[in-house]
């Protein structure tokens, strides 16, 4: 599987027009510098010989050299993974705090004023592109209220030992606790437009799948035992119906990560996603070719957990 | 349970669940007027729109006014004559790019799933893998390669949904290609394409229109960011997610209406195109109704 | 509660449960009396729809939200109908006891047994450890014939019948005084009902436990019942000891109830059926509801009859 779709994204990267050397040098450059730049990326080989290169280097964790910054793409995306990481953290955690308590409690009072507004606000937030969404949040919050930032990370002042690169855990380990709230303030925005947008399909869904459990016979049983109200319906109505759910985590982890690349651009967080847009600006092919084998990856690393949180989740998967 | 409150949320309950009706197509009335809206803003933009949305006609970040209705961006230009035209790059880069993806898509899955065999697993397989990743990154990633242009544009939106044509096509085609009845065909001496096209693909489609009305509302917003990151059309064609990328470098000056416009025509573009999918969505699936 | 033998145990007196459908206003029991003593089994008996299974879940006030209640339901000397749910809590489970149709859906199935027996002895007794509750749950699971060690299973990896013994392990550990089971056996094949059966039987004889048994099968109630009560659209039409009600039934529909049982006579091959079919819970006629099929009908009969006390039993006819 993650072999095919590095083939994929090999191949559609060459099969596709264009001319990445061109596109670097300009179209005027002289005939030998071309091909200079040619035999120095390695296009000059046949197709097959670079293939097998790229996964070689792949394997060996070489995702190429960046034209632009002569720095090992692999190392410049070590660097901004972690901030990457942190805004996915945050805004997950908003999306399974209010997907899982809201959908909850509105698949509890199903059809009443809680249910209605979840249905309106997974309708609605669904149509609202998360760049505006966060553009919106920007002036608001940014420019009109001045409460928060209106873009960054963190602020020139703060100054603590980076430990792991999720700043927020560096501040806490270092124990500077304006340093955390400083990191605290540049991370609500981002992370709050991620987090609400993703979270109304995330809701939805818990929605649905709780009000279907909680017409089944073994609820009924459980209230006939006098059991109360937060287990049956967290113990017994949202734990079975995280079992189709998590199916469709993983799907909406991709989302997850496309809404990151929007939400990095929008807030300038330096993570991984607004190194890609970037690094396309100026076509600096092996670090684009070589971000997106890196979301590839992450990706399927991420399925697989997916799928091991499943088989923790439901049992029947293990028998 | 809460007796008095209920009440008043019955009441809105109602309201809510007429407009988001199961079964009353009243979600598809509405979707499609509001697609049709768009529509007519696309076609007869030169003569609805006051001015022209490539044209400086005003001072740069003026407010709304009797004017300008929507204000001016950066370049003087009027943000309500490049809303209306920018509708037209909207529609028509989802259509196209749905179109396409709906005619690659399709073919190959109709192709695949009848041939099956290893033919069937490699394109499967490779559909698979486009399928799983990110809509968006997939698009960066050839319009990237591409360049600006409405045809790559769409081109890369194609890419994008392609693999869930073929999926849907696909998996039919695998199902009911075991069925009686095509064997039966098959035993009158009917030829293979014969069988494709008049028993498969008619069993076929239902499912496909549903999803096809919902990737428009997708491929809307894939479009519009794809221009906010700069990879789509080239200015000066007014398209509201580039209007949205260069309304934010405003931002701390607070010229609100060069984001609130273009983002609103979004959102009610996208959700014209998804209430219209849910209705049809509806219409055609009467079985997948909101339990009451 | 501690009772002295005898007592009644629970009593409903012209208890209705009437609800809202999209269909209409359905008067699922419409005003019956009913009593049960300490340790005795009483069958409710009555073809679906008749109103059984309702009145079994509106005990414990199971019921969706909107149901109406009228009348007097007494459990112990508590009426139920005023009760709110945080009342409610309390005599479920505790005080009254549940055994439902389907096992294989009335027991969550990726929760381990063991876990289930916790949170209903925990809900009620607060302060109870773990250890405990599996002691409780291992002498209890022995009693209904399942290995204690199997308590750390999930119920998807049981059969139905055991599940339906877990069910019912579950519906007495708490020790209630009444246990209703709303056709405990309609899911299991036969071998496997007659087991059940006897179980309960024996279970209730040791716990001295009272039982409602619900069922549409007469002959599932002929083993076990004291009392048989039979119901018809709503209403009891018959209530008595069983005996009688076997032998010397009364009303036109136990008698023609009777008669539809299949038997293993090889000289009598014709199936009996009663003609027609029960009036529709939302449009009850007026007058007595068996009428139309009864083959004994009067025009007394288009009148609503009353009850009578005949012979240690009640007819409504």
């Amino acid at each position: 599987m993650i072999f095919i779709l590095l083939a994929v994204i090999f191949f559609i990267l060459r099969i596709i027009p264009g001319d990445p050397v061109l596109a670097i040098l300009g179209g005027k450059a002289p005939i030998e510098v071309i091909q200079q730049k040619r035999h120095e990326l390695g296009l000059d080989k046949p197709v097959i010989v670079q293939f097998f290169d790229y996964i070689r280097g792949v394997i060996t964790g070489n995702l190429g050299t960046s034209t632009l910054t002569n720095r090992s793409v692999f190392e410049e995306l070590k660097d901004r993974f972690p901030a990457t990481l942190e805004l996915t953290i945050f805004s997950f955690l908003i999306v399974l705090v209010i997907g899982l308590f809201w959908g909850a409690e509105s698949a509890w009072r199903k059809d009443e004023g809680l249910d209605i507004v979840a249905r309106v606000y997974s309708l609605l937030l669904y149509a609202i592109p998360v760049f505006w969404f966060g553009l919106i949040l920007q002036l608001i919050f940014a420019s009109y209220l001045r409460w928060l930032p209106v873009g960054g990370r963190i602020s020139a002042v703060t100054n603590f030992k980076i430990v792991t690169g999720l700043y927020v855990l560096d501040a806490l380990l270092s124990k500077d606790w304006r340093g955390l709230l400083d990191v605290l303030r540049y991370l609500t925005l981002p992370s709050i437009t991620l987090g609400l947008v993703i979270s109304s399909v995330f809701l939805r869904m818990v929605r649905n799948n709780t009000v279907l459990m909680l017409s089944k016979d073994f609820v009924k049983a459980a209230r006939a035992r006098g059991l109360r109200k937060k287990i049956v319906l967290y113990g017994h109505a949202v734990r079975n119906a995280f079992v189709p759910i998590f199916t469709i985590m993983g799907m909406e982890f991709a989302a997850l990560l496309a809404g990151a690349i929007l939400t990095e651009t929008t807030f300038s967080w330096p993570g991984i996603g607004s190194y890609l847009v970037m690094k396309i600006r100026y076509r600096d092919f092996p670090a684009i070719q070589g971000t997106i084998v890196f979301f590839a990856l992450f990706i399927v690393v991420i399925s697989i957990i997916i799928d091991i949180v499943n088989a923790l989740v439901d049992p029947r998967v293990r028998y | 349970m809460v007796k008095n409150k209920s009440f008043l949320s019955e009441r809105i309950g109602e309201f809510v669940r007429d407009l988001t009706g199961s079964g009353t197509g009243r979600l598809t009335i509405v979707g499609s007027s509001i697609l049709i809206f768009f529509i007519v803003l696309a076609i007869f933009a030169p003569y609805i729109a006051p001015y022209d949305p490539t044209e400086k006609v005003g001072l740069s970040l003026e407010p709304p006014s009797r004017q300008f209705w929507f204000g001016t961006d950066n370049l003087g230009r009027d943000i309500l004559s490049r809303v209306i035209y920018g509708s037209r790059i909207a529609l028509s880069i989802s259509f196209m790019g749905v179109a396409i993806a709906f005619l690659i898509g399709v073919p190959l899955g109709l192709f695949s799933g009848y041939l099956g065999g290893w033919v069937d697993r490699i394109l499967t397989l490779i559909m698979d893998a486009m399928y799983i990743f990110p809509g968006l990154v997939l698009a960066i990633a050839i319009a990237a390669v591409l360049g600006p242009g409405v045809i790559n544009i769409s081109l890369s939106i194609a890419v994008v949904y392609a693999p869930t044509y073929f999926r849907i096509i696909r998996n039919q085609v695998a199902s009911v290609k075991s069925e009686l009845y095509v064997e039966a065909a098959r035993a009158l001496g009917a030829k293979n394409w014969e069988i494709l096209l008049k028993y498969i693909f008619p069993n076929v489609l239902p499912s496909v229109v549903v999803v096809l009305s919902m990737n428009l509302a997708d491929a809307l917003m894939t479009e519009a960011g794809l221009s906010f990151l700069g990879l789509g059309i080239a200015p000066p064609t007014p398209d509201w997610g580039f209007d949205l990328s260069s309304g934010q470098r405003f931002v701390l000056s607070r010229a609100w209406w060069g984001i609130l416009f273009p983002g609103l025509a979004i959102v009610f573009a996208a959700l014209g195109f998804s209430m219209f999918s849910e209705g049809i969505n509806e219409l055609l699936n009467p079985t997948i109704r909101e339990r009451r | 509660m501690s009772y002295a033998k005898d007592e009644i145990v629970l009593k409903a007196q012209g208890l209705k449960i009437h609800y809202h459908t999209q269909k209409g206003y359905v008067r699922a029991v419409d005003g019956i009396d009913l009593f049960v003593r300490k340790g005795e089994t009483i069958g409710v008996v009555g073809e679906s729809g008749c109103g059984k299974s309702t009145f079994g879940q509106g005990i414990l006030k199971l019921l969706p939200a909107k149901t109406k209640y009228e009348g007097e339901l007494l459990v112990g000397t508590t009426n139920v109908i005023p009760l709110d749910e945080k009342e409610m809590k309390k005599v479920r489970g505790k005080i009254v006891g549940m055994i439902f149709q389907d096992p294989m859906t009335s027991l969550n199935p990726i929760v381990k047994v063991e876990k289930l027996f916790h949170e209903t002895l925990k809900e009620h007794e607060p302060n109870i450890s773990m250890e405990i509750s599996r002691e409780r749950t291992a002498r209890i699971l022995e009693k209904v014939g399942i290995e204690p060690e199997r308590m750390r299973e999930y119920p998807f990896q049981f059969s139905g019948g055991m599940r339906q013994r877990v069910m019912i392990a579950l519906a007495l550990v708490l020790n209630p005084d009444i246990v209703i089971a709303d056709e405990p056996t309609t899911s299991l094949d036969v071998i496997v009902q007659a087991q059940i059966l006897e179980l309960l039987d024996e279970l209730r004889r040791s716990y001295n436990t009272s039982v409602i048994l619900i069922t549409h099968d007469l002959g599932v109630v002929a083993q076990m019942a004291d009392r048989i009560a039979v119901m018809y659209a709503g209403q009891i039409v018959e209530q008595n000891i069983k005996n009688k009600i076997y032998y010397q039934p009364k009303h036109p529909y136990t008698k023609l109830l009777l008669k539809s049982i299949p038997n293993t006579n090889p000289k009598d091959l014709q199936l009996n059926f009663i003609p027609g079919s029960p009036p529709s819970l939302l449009d009850v006629p007026p007058g007595c509801r068996f009428a139309s099929r009864c083959p004994f009908k009067m025009t007394v009969c288009e009148k609503e009859p009353p009850v009578f006390e005949i012979d240690e039993g009640q007819v409504k006819c």
